[in-house]
Parts: structure tokens; sequence; C-alpha cells
């Protein structure tokens, strides 16, 4: 279920797609540093946007710096760290984790889930509260789907519940709901556009998909651009100054780039 | 009450932008890393929230005779209503003033269905728009308005839910590939009528 708050590139200033890539080149030297190549494996451009709003949220200082990588081994490139990468990249081993926990279930793949398992304990222990949200939202995840569930409101609230506290940062923020009704929305919206894209794929396989085979696009569209406009409704709300443009980007026009494939591949 | 926009150092009708401006600059300011762990930063940082959260989160209540402002959610029923309310409306109206959505949400669960009022609902609608669940949100205003047909506070809160997704709409039209056919459903004003690039 990652990738989908990436940037609709083509509407972004050459500036803004410097930073934006810089900013996503210091997650990863993060996940690097401190995570090595499975940390490296893990990244995704969803933390990146999770690291920009809260730097620019909480005013976070940036260090940036220049190295040659591991994907890019020729030409030395820019990167920024800030104050809130360590916990993007924290945050992004521990979903990584779940993610691929519920791969070793569906599918059996426990090679993954082994090299990212050595870091949960350190993980759970910093992190609790988002540890413990995510628990309870895929045990009643799996729980609806073992029912086969048809309600992809209920799974994509779960979903959603799930990623409100790990947008949630610090819970004594003044601005912490608005985070979390952030995080709401938009895990919402990525459920609901993972089960739509998957849904020929489950159905080929026989596994579980939250749409009927009968859903129709007009309603699934409606659904997606709620749970949209209420992550658009909570960004409003949150006081930054820095990387509005980049972030509007993501909120308003990237998270719509699968149904935008989908369509010229004439799926729809 | 004090003008929340005095309270940011800016005059009336300051844009968004520069009323967060204006906010974290003033944030920092008073943050205890920067003024220490005194107690008149302390208070000036809860004016300065307070007054940031007055402008951005309840600027329709403050604009409209039918609410006064921050505290406008306790004040709209302020006639004598709350004595013969159930304590549990009265325990979930305290948690959202406090801005605790899911403690409200808590506390309304405990009142049975049947016995859930269209206060009832207009006050789960609130919680839940305000902890990200708009569908749910919509769903319970509308019951609201079905079991009192005449309320204006019902009405209007309504008409701020729907708000959202224009706005929503609004902004994706910035974007020349706004999302596939999502101006089809909802392109309700001609002024956004060019943006309407719907493939679908």
């Amino acid at each position: 279920m990652f990738g989908y708050l990436t940037a609709d590139v083509g509407q972004m200033q050459k500036e803004e797609k410097a930073e934006y890539k810089a900013h996503y080149c210091g997650l990863c030297h993060v996940l690097g540093e401190k995570y090595g190549k499975t940390g490296m494996a893990a990244l995704s451009y969803d933390m990146a946007f999770l690291e920009m709003l809260l730097a620019d949220l909480t005013d976070s200082k940036a260090e940036e710096g220049m190295e040659k990588c591991v994907t890019h081994p020729l030409k030395a490139h820019r990167y920024v760290c800030t104050g809130c990468t360590e916990y993007a990249a924290d945050m992004q081993m521990l979903l990584a984790y779940y993610a691929a926990y519920d791969d070793a279930e569906d599918e059996g793949k426990k090679q993954k889930l082994q090299k990212l398992g050595r870091f949960l304990p350190e993980l759970r222990e910093e992190y609790p509260r988002q540890d413990e949200a995510i628990v309870s939202a895929l045990k009643r995840i799996r729980e609806e789907e073992k029912k086969g569930a048809k309600d992809p409101e209920l799974m994509a609230r779960l979903s959603g519940s799930m990623i409100s506290e790990v947008f949630a940062m610090d819970p004594e923020s003044f601005f912490a709901d608005d985070l979390r009704a952030l995080g709401f929305g938009l895990g919402r919206f990525i459920y609901l556009m993972d089960g739509w894209c998957d849904r020929k794929k489950d159905s080929k396989k026989g596994s579980y998909n939250p749409f009927s085979s009968d859903a129709r696009w007009e309603d699934v569209k409606e659904m997606l651009i709620d749970a949209a406009a209420d992550a658009g409704s909570a960004f409003e709300r949150l006081p930054l100054d820095q990387h509005v443009p980049i972030l509007r980007n993501i909120i308003y026009s990237g998270i719509w780039m699968r149904t935008r494939r989908e369509e010229k591949n004439g799926d729809d | 009450m004090t003008d929340p926009y005095r309270v940011l150092g800016l005059s009336p009708g300051a844009s968004d932008d520069e009323v967060k401006k204006a906010y974290k600059t003033l944030a920092k300011k008073y943050h205890p890393d920067v003024a220490g762990n005194s107690e008149e930063a302390a208070r000036k940082m809860q004016e300065i929230n307070a007054a940031y959260d007055q402008i951005i989160n309840h600027r329709a209540d403050y604009s409209s005779s039918s609410y006064s402002g921050y505290s406008g959610y306790s004040s709209s029923y302020g006639y004598g209503q709350e004595s013969a309310e159930p304590i549990e409306l009265r325990a979930a109206v305290s948690y959202i003033n406090a801005r605790r959505y899911r403690e409200a949400l808590n506390a309304l669960s405990s009142i049975p269905p049947e016995k859930r009022s269209g206060r009832w609902y207009y006050l789960s609608s609130y919680a839940k728009a305000f902890s990200g669940d708009s569908s749910g949100a919509i769903s319970d205003i509308s019951i609201a308005i079905s079991k009192e047909p005449g309320n204006m506070t019902y009405l209007a809160f309504r008409e701020r839910l729907m708000g959202r997704r224009t706005e929503y709409t609004m902004h994706t039209g910035n974007y020349s590939s706004s999302p596939a056919g999502l101006c089809s459903s909802i392109c309700l004003s001609m002024l956004f009528f060019r943006f309407c690039c719907c493939m679908i």
C-alpha cells in the first residue's frame, strides 16, 4: 500500500522538484544510516511527504549534504535532513514491517519479514502508541477480511485510524488532531485507491478485495473525493509556510496519479 | 473577547497565509526552547493558539451571529438547555470544546440508539468531522436535519461539510491534469468550467 502519496512532477517548478528530491534523498540517507540496506529498500514517497509536512509544521532546522549513493553512484547529489527525518524513517520501518507481515500471511513470503523484524522490538518500545494503532487496526482489518466483508468505507476507516496516529508525531502538539485528521483522510484514500486498483489482480488470485465485483467507478470516485477532501481540509488548517506548493501538489494532484495511469491503460 | 487578529499582530481580514506566518513567528518567539519555561510565555502561547484556532477553524462561527467565537460551541446551547440535557451530551460538548473528539464520540456512544436526538446526531457529526470521518459526519448531520428540519445550526453545519468537497475540487482545478473525471459530478459553478477536462 505504499507509494500513493507521490507528486505530480509534471506540475512542479524546477526548484520544487529539486527540493522534493533532496528531502526524499535525505530520508533515504537516514534510512541507510540507521537501518542499512533493509532500510533503504523500504524507502517510499509516502514518508517523504510526512517528513516535509512535519518539518514545515515544526519549523525544523534543515541540514544539507552532498553524497553519491547506490542508485546514483556517479554524480553526487544534494540531500536535506531535518529534525523530522528520523521520525519519518522510523515510521517507514514500522509500516514496512507490518506490510511485510501481511504479505507473509497472504503469500508466505517470510524473508523480508525476517529482515525487517530485527528492528521491531526497538521501534515498538519507542513508539508504543503508533504500534498499538497499527496492530489493532490490522487485526480488525483481518477479521473483516475473513468474514468477507464488502464494506470498503469501514475498511478504509480502519486504515485511516492506523495512519492517523503515525501522522501525529507529537500527541501533545496543538495541531495533533489536525495531523490525525489529515492522516485519517489520506489513510482512507490510500486504502480505497489500493483496493480499487488491485481488484482485478485480487479476483484472479482469489484474494480478498473490499469492492464487490459490480462496484462502479463513479461510486468509488465519490468515496475517494470525500476522503481526499477531508485530508485537504485538515491540511489547510495547519500553519505551514515552507513546502506548501509541494505538499499541495501531492494532496490535490499527485495522489490521483494512479487513476490516471489506469485510465491510460484503458482499464476503465 | 479579544480580537484574534490583534493577538497575532494583524489587521482584521488578513489572509490565511499571513495568519499562518504570523502564528509561526510568534510561536517560535514563545516556544519554551527560546522563552524558557516562564508562565508568561505559556500564557502567551495559549492566547496565540486560541487566536489561530478561532480564525482558521471557527471563522464561519466568528462571522455569524448565531455563534459567538471560540466558545461558540457551548454558547449556542446557552439558553438553559443544559440542565435538561443528558450528562453524556454535556460531556460530549466539553470534549468537543477541548478538541478531544474521540472522547466526545465515546461519551456519545453510551446513549442507546433509540434515545438519540437530533442534537445527539449533530454532536456526533461534529466530532466525526474533526476526527476525519467525513462520510460518517455527513450521514449523521443528515439524520439530525431529518429529526429537526428547521434547525439552522444543523443546516449551516451541513453546508460547511459539503463545502470541503467544493474547496477540494477548486484546488484540483489549479493542476491542469486534475483528477480524471473529478469535476464531472461536482462541477457546480461556471467559474470552474474551463478546468473540467473530464476524461470519463
